[in-house]
């Protein structure tokens, strides 16, 4: 047993799984299509990276609270913290949210597996489609560092949304000085588990991958994509087994539950809601459970 | 030290500057804060959409790639620093370039004169817009650090513009070709042979008094339009007061200028040192920059007043 609890070993785990599914189906969109993967990729991430901005928008919305990056970085976070995770915060306010990532896990594992361009992808391509979108296409996010860059040693966040290029309509929703009267409601922060937050994540990031595949590259890519699941969840079961062994949990499907994020179990079902298209869910599930069903 | 050409540049480049200063002050002072920086952000971005077009027509039209790299090439791009400008380009390829600042005059002339807030408007929206037109909207600017903010002590810039995001005519206009490929090219379609005349003559750099005119015309220019857009006669009049204002203090600058050099302040002295030509409308970085009266209100605020200060 490490220096960890089950619990934090497990949601790392989660962490690892999501992030190497992204690295496995870019990997194989790429080296079986060459440009034409790469565009499926950076698509799929885009689109991805727009359905969770538009998601905390309207959280946000229906909480009354504004649409803002303050309130972006700091209300109704999606996924619990990485204990590996290390931040320094240099500015947050609702018009700027400065920080420097000095520790990620997901670049970390993408160096790992030598996958850090693919890596390096995402991070192009999610952060200004999640954020920018998020705050109604206004915000601008300069993230000209990251760990997935040859050569940086940290992230370099810079992400404004300004008042000045905000239309007259929407400034009452983004700030609250545009909004006489405006009270603030009180926020229950909701611990949010680790499965939960990654089940849902790899359920869209899934979706969005194989939507922008299948558009750009044709049923060809169908197996291509079936081939990396596959890959990621025979790394998964292989991360899970050694998560039992340095536990000492009876039951390896059991840790494969707790540590991968879509395993076809029936408490799963619900994260597919708004996502089936594409026979989706049929084939991620097909697929998962030919590398676990022999768990 | 610096020598008596680079002088002249950093003059030009000063009063630029200032001129952007002036506007500024002006402009938020009359319309309020926030519709000010509305204002000055929407004609920065409109300079800076500009700029890019014009850049990429450029390179289009002398059939060359139209990728990053060309975009801040040296002898092809049509931005020419200052020779005070100080910094490192950490990586220059075909669809990425990083690179950072460590010196910049506009940034020390805005820090200094109390106008890092107007000054950081300029640093976030014009490269970002020059970027994204040049690119037609695929490629991508990141600005993390700039001298104008004050928790920062370099400006960082990152740029991307990968194939995967392009056309694939535009992928193709992109990938590299030589410029000696595509002046033979050029050559050969004039029925020209190669060799006969110069190769310079197909491409010409844009020097450095070139760019900083076309620097202030355009965004004078566009803060001018924008003002007027968004609010009519009430805009216009903050441009014209902030002319003004730059007209009082370019016949300063001139004069304080003039004596260090040794040198009368007269039409010559005004032509190498000041980035607006006694006549906007005979100068080619006027181009596409000469309605809203545009010429006419620079004449009346700044330039008839150097004029009268000038020694015969």
């Amino acid at each position: 047993m490490g220096e960890y609890t089950y619990e934090q070993q497990c949601m790392m785990d989660l962490s690892d799984n999501y992030t190497l599914m992204y690295a496995f189906i870019g990997r194989e969109l790429i080296s079986a299509f060459g440009v034409s993967g790469e565009r499926a990729l950076r698509e799929g991430t885009r689109r991805y990276g727009r359905d969770r901005g538009e998601f905390s928008r309207k959280r946000h919305l229906d909480l009354g609270i504004k649409i803002n990056m303050k309130n972006l970085f700091s209300i109704g976070k999606d996924l619990p913290a990485d204990p590996r995770f290390e931040r320094e915060l240099q500015e947050l306010n609702p018009e700027e949210r400065v920080s420097h990532t000095l520790v990620c896990p997901m670049a970390d594992i993408w160096k790992a597996y030598g996958m850090r361009e693919i890596g390096r992808i995402y991070c192009e391509e999610f952060h200004p489609a999640c954020y920018n979108h998020y705050a109604f296409d206004l915000a601008h996010t300069n993230l000209a560092k990251t760990l997935t860059q040859e050569c940086d040693d940290y992230c370099d966040f810079n992400v404004v949304l300004r008042a000045a290029n905000v239309p007259d309509d929407l400034k009452p929703l983004c700030f609250e000085e545009y909004d006489p009267g405006y009270v603030k409601p009180a926020i229950e922060d909701v611990p949010i588990s680790g499965k939960r937050g990654f089940c849902t994540l790899s359920v869209k990031l899934f979706y969005y991958l194989l939507e922008a595949a299948l558009e750009i590259l044709g049923d060809e890519a169908l197996p291509v994509v079936g081939k990396a699941v596959r890959e990621a969840a025979e790394d998964g079961a292989a991360r899970a087994e050694r998560t039992r062994a340095s536990y000492g949990r009876p039951s390896l499907k059991d840790v494969i539950y707790d540590t991968y994020p879509v395993t076809g179990a029936p408490e799963e079902e619900e994260f597919w809601n708004g996502y089936t298209g594409h026979d989706a869910k049929e084939h991620m599930l097909g697929w998962v459970r030919e590398v676990f069903g022999n768990a | 030290m610096y020598n008596f050409n680079e002088i002249k540049q950093q003059n030009m480049q000063d009063a630029f500057s200032e001129m952007y200063r002036c506007l500024a002050e002006s402009i938020m002072d009359r319309l309020g804060d926030m519709p000010g920086e509305t204002v000055l952000r929407e004609g920065i971005r409109r300079a800076g959409r500009d700029s890019g077009r014009r850049m990429l027509e450029r390179v289009r039209s002398n059939g060359l790639s139209t990728n990053l790299k060309n975009l801040y090439a040296e002898g092809v791009t049509d931005r020419v620093d200052d020779p005070r400008v100080r910094g490192a380009v950490i990586v220059d390829e075909d669809d990425r370039r990083i690179w950072e600042i460590y010196s910049c005059p506009m940034a020390h002339l805005w820090n200094t004169n109390g106008a890092s807030r107007a000054g950081s408007f300029f640093c976030e929206e014009f490269e970002y817009a020059r970027v994204l037109a040049y690119t037609e909207g695929k490629g991508q600017l990141n600005l993390s650090n700039t001298l104008t903010c004050k928790r920062d002590d370099f400006c960082l810039f990152a740029a991307f513009f990968r194939e995967a995001n392009m056309t694939p005519e535009r992928a193709e206009e992109s990938r590299e070709k030589t410029r000696e490929k595509s002046r033979e090219k050029s050559f050969m379609e004039s029925g020209k042979k190669s060799g006969t005349e110069s190769p310079a003559a197909a491409f010409s750099p844009v020097s450095f008094e070139e760019s900083i005119r076309r620097l202030t015309a355009s965004v004078y220019y566009y803060i001018l339009e924008a003002a007027e857009d968004l609010y009519g006669e009430a805009g216009v009049s903050a441009v014209a007061e902030g002319l003004r204002k730059w007209g009082s203090s370019a016949v300063k600058a001139l004069g304080i200028q003039a004596e260090h050099t040794l040198k009368p302040m007269d039409a010559v002295f005004v032509r190498k040192n000041f980035p607006v030509p006694s006549d906007p409308l005979e100068d080619r970085a006027w181009e596409g920059c000469t309605g809203r009266r545009a010429p006419e209100l620079m004449r009346s605020c700044v330039l008839d007043r150097i004029a009268e200060s000038e020694v015969n």
